[in-house]
């Protein structure tokens, strides 16, 4: 397992540098710093639209700079190969976890049930405020899990906490919250 | 425009704190964050702008 998760690692390094290139190749052209029409600005073209099109596309529909399109690709890579890590991380601990808690008996899965309910509290705590940074609130499609999952605690919380200093405070006192619920329910089930 | 110097930034310093961490440790991976940060937003002002 460990050695797939090196492999990995190296796999996401490798579309990382990949992406480098292309959107170095790309602005190089884009930009007129080497000529479209010559054979070196033609070759440059003819490796990196293929991957730099479709961010293009998008790019344009969201308004933005299509000669940056090949930086929003490194972006996008260097992000999503650190989801994709993240992401093993977590399943290859949550499977070493549910093995272990199993064999402690009823307890042990209760507790386990507890720390994985506190995760995924925490996940969608953290979705939520960094996607209102961004500038994504309720409203948005991809974002209701997280609020719907939240609100039960971040709302009372704000009523009684209003924004200080500009900063609404009431996730991170949420945060707290769930921090000590998590301790004194595993302290109730004997952990 | 903004956020996009800004993600390069944090890439950049990322890499270099890491590279800095495996060279010279906790200080190096500070310093080179701090370096990497500087070295991106220097770079990324004559390439974005």
């Amino acid at each position: 397992m460990l050695g797939a998760y090196i492999v990995a690692r190296y796999v996401v390094l490798g579309a990382f540098a990949v992406s480098l290139l292309v959107a170095l190749a790309g602005w190089l052209v884009r930009t007129r710093r080497i000529s479209p029409f010559g054979a070196p600005g033609r070759a440059l073209r003819a490796a990196s639209d293929p991957l730099i099109r479709p961010v293009e596309t998008r790019l344009v529909r969201a308004g933005g700079n299509p000669v940056h399109a090949g930086w929003w690709l490194v972006v996008g890579v260097a992000a999503g190969g650190v989801l994709v890590l993240t992401l093993w991380n977590w399943v290859v601990r949550t499977a070493y976890g549910v093995s272990a808690a199993f064999t402690q008996g009823p307890r042990g899965a209760i507790a386990l049930l507890i720390v994985t309910a506190y995760q995924i509290l925490i996940v969608a705590l953290v979705v939520r405020v960094v996607a209102s940074w961004l500038g994504f609130f309720r409203y948005t499609r991809w974002l209701r899990p997280a609020y719907v999952l939240t609100d039960w605690l971040v709302e009372p919380i704000r009523r009684v906490l209003p924004p200080m200093g500009g900063l609404d405070w009431s996730p991170l006192a949420a945060w707290l919250a769930l921090v000590v619920l998590k301790q004194v329910l595993l302290m109730v089930v004997g952990f | 425009m903004k956020l996009l110097k800004t993600l390069v930034n944090l890439i950049v310093a990322t890499l270099v704190g890491a590279l800095g961490d495996k060279l010279f440790g906790a200080w190096g991976m500070m310093l080179g964050f701090i370096a990497g940060g500087l070295a991106a937003w220097w770079v990324a002002r004559r390439v974005f702008d």
